[in-house]
């Protein structure tokens, strides 16, 4: 096929799909088609073709209750809507009832944490602080249990099931809370018996007195000699900028270098100051169990555990 | 009565209906569903070529704009607005399965061609028969894009400005895409011949 018979095809296309026929082609495509005879067998397929289509294609025309459906699909998806709305409503109430429980549980929480912390040296109030969770646990039960007795079974499901996650995070968080004051009263308990034992050691001596212990172990090992006594000043340094970490920190080093219990108990009393009394305790206790070799500033510890008991 | 309704309401525009659908109105959105179910409906059966699937399409696609009539724009053509829902869900459609096998399978039926020709003689009628199924392949075997004007055009007997509207096409382009599938339909068939 030519390059014309190409175009005149095209043009044969269009004017059989217009409608307009093979009288109105264009004037060159009709003296194409009176000279080439392949393309007026093209132009005749086209109309056979045009034709027998409206012939060959079945045409189905919608059924007669179309638009019964259609209103049956709408009336269908407005009660499905309908559903989902009161299964909404369902949920907020069942949330609503979650977030009463849940601040009642939270208050009763709060009230006993308050009590462990300004308490806790006193073993018989700490329990009583200790025993009102429960208390204020079963009283959200019984509130959330009672709202929820109301409800339908298929709610109390759902509601239940919420439920259980915030009571077993503030199960966790009171665990916590109770371990927490546990440690915190065993330090002090430990810290107590130190104090007792302290008290009745043989021989007192303050603090500044076994500095010159230091000055002793010097002369055995050059090496200490010039950085025991410059982490002791570094401690004393970072003291006096009221520094009690960074203090207990000089003062650990210059204790390990020289063994030095000047240097044990002024870790022990920055790192008190420092609110860390797990680190003071051992401090203290390694004090004390090396009161055999060098007995020295009990004093200063007894005064320290006096002054802790005293703030307890 | 509610013919009566639909017959006062056949000067309202279909924008204005829509508007009153919108607010309630069930008799107008019925007026809508009446004037557009045939053009739905065709264009998801040239889409589809499966009556079934086009009754189905076309009643969703009235079943959503219902839906979403309260966020229905009355600047913008509901015509327009209608058949793009026809347009997508039988995009959908297609994808969950290739839907091609309809105008196929709709195979030359020779007994019920027999019967409705009238003057054939029996192996007339069955030579016909065969170039009818012969023509009903080739249109199945055009692309989708081709295919849905043919149906429209000449199954349906749509005009160009429907058929644009239906596919969202140019009047156009919908011309060069007959024409196209008339050159497809008439190579097919002289292949077969040969």
């Amino acid at each position: 096929m030519s390059l014309v018979c190409r175009f005149v095809e095209r043009s044969l296309a269009l004017s059989g799909v217009q409608g307009t026929g093979s009288a109105h082609v264009a004037p060159w495509v009709r003296r194409h088609l009176d000279r080439c005879a392949a393309c007026r067998r093209v132009q005749s397929d086209f109309e056979s073709i045009a034709g027998r289509l409206a012939e060959a294609l079945d045409a189905p025309e919608p059924s007669d209750a179309f638009v019964e459906r259609v209103w049956a699909g709408i009336g269908a998806g407005e009660r499905r809507t309908a559903g989902a709305g009161r299964g909404a409503i369902t949920a907020w109430a069942a949330a609503g009832v979650l977030v009463v429980a849940a601040i009642l549980f939270g208050s009763n929480l709060r009230t006993s944490e308050r009590a462990g912390v300004t308490e806790p040296a006193l073993q018989s109030h700490a329990q009583t602080a200790d025993a009102r969770p429960l208390g204020a646990s079963r009283t959200a039960e019984t509130t959330a249990g009672s709202s929820t007795a109301t409800t339908a079974r298929g709610e109390q499901r759902a509601a239940r099931d919420e439920r259980r996650k915030p009571r077993a995070e503030g199960q966790k968080a009171k665990d916590d809370e109770r371990k927490a004051n546990a440690a915190e009263k065993a330090a002090i308990r430990r810290m107590l018996l130190l104090r007792r034992r302290m008290a009745h050691a043989p021989e007192r001596t303050t603090p500044t007195e076994t500095k010159p212990s230091s000055a002793t172990g010097g002369d055995a090992t050059g090496a200490t000699t010039s950085s025991a006594p410059a982490w002791a000043d570094i401690g004393r340094y970072y003291e006096a900028q009221s520094d009690a970490s960074s203090a207990a920190y000089a003062y650990r080093q210059a204790w390990h270098e020289t063994g030095d219990t000047s240097a044990a108990y002024a870790v022990g009393r920055t790192s008190e100051a420092a609110g860390d009394i797990l680190t003071a305790v051992e401090c203290y206790a390694e004090m004390l169990e090396s009161h055999s070799k060098a007995s020295s500033n009990h004093d200063g510890v007894s005064h320290r555990l006096d002054d802790l008991s005293a703030r307890a | 009565m509610e013919a009566a309704m639909i017959s006062d309401r056949a000067t309202v525009t279909d924008e204005a209906l829509a508007k009153l659908a919108a607010e309630g109105d069930r008799a107008a959105y019925s007026t809508l569903v009446e004037r557009y179910r045939g053009l739905a409906f065709a264009t998801a059966y040239a889409m589809t070529g499966n009556s079934d699937d086009a009754e189905d399409i076309a009643q969703e696609a009235f079943v959503r704009a219902y839906r979403a009539l309260p966020g229905f724009d009355p600047r913008r053509t509901w015509g327009a607005w209608i058949m793009s829902i026809v347009r997508n869900l039988c995009r959908d459609a297609a994808r969950r399965r290739k839907v091609r096998s309809a105008h196929a399978s709709a195979q030359t039926d020779c007994d019920g061609i027999a019967d409705n020709g009238s003057d054939l003689a029996p192996e007339a009628a069955l030579l016909e028969a065969e170039r009818l199924g012969e023509l009903r392949d080739a249109v199945a075997a055009l692309p989708d894009h081709l295919r849905a004007p043919i149906v429209l055009h000449y199954a349906y007997r749509r005009t160009y400005r429907e058929i644009a509207a239906a596919l969202g096409l140019p009047e156009s382009t919908v011309v060069g895409r007959l024409a196209a599938a008339m050159r497809r339909l008439r190579r097919r068939l002289a292949t077969e011949v040969q």
